[in-house]
């Protein structure tokens, strides 16, 4: 009897795709592409550019594949990959604008149980890309304050700042998207 | 610190996943396809670019006018009578393809001063050797019409070489700054002269309608 594995896990395939094998290549993309088009969706507003961005990005990990040593997951490798990626794709379209704020209101704590992920992702949509590109990297991502600066090449003030300042806006959009509905 | 918000939003939408088009798969391999081409062309490239600069060298070194040089001072050698008795002992004269050929080394030494390979640099070499050949005492023969021999004549060659190598004997370099200041001389006589004929022309024009 032939025992047909219907489930490779990764470490195989990507064994099989260091020595070009194209199809553990394919398997590996489709595993993830779902996953990590919708992480470049969270910095990039337009779908299209979110995938091609997300072609981009694993054309590079298909290329860097010998530089993956295995030491964290491989979604975690590939969604770094692909955040640079996003970023980059930013930064070439000068959407990405930092400006210091001053204001330390108090921002009033708010649910996002209630609201879908289309409607969330609408709604991170509507901030500009640098709040949005700050928020999405703290508040999903986990990156901490430092790591952020880092790889916007900011300083961590400036993070703080566009966080809160994104925080406030998306707060307001929800109230409103509140009432609305309402 | 994240806030309560920021838990359901990170919980909402890492669960969300967006199927990407058909033909996504086929787009990453065109992609990696062109990348793979440009490293191969890369190389290619760079490697035709040496190439042809080193043809351009080969090529601006062959239109060199050090030739020409060589070849006119050949044809302005004076003509040396055939020696009646040569000595058997004393090495063989240089054939002409052979002298051109030491013409064309002996100033290759000094090919690293284009300036000097001019024309103008060809008229005063042979000057310089009939002021030599004035000026050696040893070969005052020449002078008398005395017949010459091969030695003699290497002999005011070396000299005359040795002469154009130390600088002496070539026409002086240009002077780029003068050349300028001539040129703009020049021009801004030829203009002040086309002003003058035009404003001359008016002037008739109006001396006739004044007439009129």
């Amino acid at each position: 009897m032939k025992i047909i594995s219907l489930h490779e896990p990764d470490d195989t395939l990507i064994r099989k795709a260091l020595k070009s094998d194209t199809r553990a290549e394919e398997k590996l993309f489709r595993r993830y592409a779902s996953k990590m088009l919708s992480v470049c969706r969270y910095y990039i507003r337009d779908t299209h550019y979110a995938e091609d961005v997300m072609i981009t990005g694993f054309a590079k990990v298909f290329d860097k594949l010998s530089q993956f040593r295995g030491e964290g997951s491989f979604e975690g490798w590939i969604k770094k990959i692909m955040i640079r990626e996003a970023i980059s794709f930013l930064r070439g379209r000068q959407e990405l604008q930092f400006t210091e704020i001053e204001e330390t209101d108090a921002i009033t704590e708010c649910e996002a149980t209630e609201f879908a992920g289309a409607e969330l992702q609408a709604l991170i949509d509507q901030l500009p890309a640098g709040y949005r590109t700050v928020l999405v990297m703290y508040a999903i991502e986990d990156y901490s304050h430092k790591e952020i600066a880092a790889m916007l090449g900011i300083s961590e003030s400036t993070s703080k700042t566009q966080l809160f300042k994104a925080r406030k806006m998306l707060l307001q959009n929800l109230e409103a998207l509140k009432k609305n509905a309402l | 610190m994240k806030t309560r918000f920021e838990h359901d939003l990170q919980q909402k939408l890492s669960q969300r996943e967006i199927a990407p088009g058909n033909n996504a798969w086929n787009r990453v391999l065109q992609q990696r396809q062109k990348k793979k081409d440009r490293k191969y062309l890369l190389p290619v490239l760079t490697a035709a670019a040496a190439m042809l600069v080193v043809l351009l060298y080969i090529f601006t070194q062959s239109a060199d006018p050090q030739p020409n040089n060589a070849k006119q001072s050949i044809v302005e050698t004076p003509p040396v009578p055939q020696p009646q008795d040569a000595n058997p002992s004393t090495p063989t004269p240089a054939s002409p393809p052979e002298r051109a050929q030491r013409n064309l080394i002996i100033p290759a030494a000094s090919t690293l001063t284009k300036t000097e390979i001019t024309p103008a640099s060809v008229i005063p070499d042979s000057a310089k050797t009939a002021v030599i050949v004035h000026q050696l005492p040893s070969l005052a023969a020449i002078d008398t019409g005395a017949v010459l021999n091969y030695d003699d004549l290497d002999a005011l060659l070396a000299k005359a070489r040795e002469e154009i190598a130390a600088g002496r004997g070539l026409a002086p370099r240009t002077d780029a700054t003068t050349l300028l200041r001539d040129s703009e001389t020049e021009l801004e006589r030829n203009f002040r002269h086309s002003v003058l004929d035009y404003l001359f022309k008016q002037k008739k024009i109006k001396l006739a309608l004044d007439n009129k």
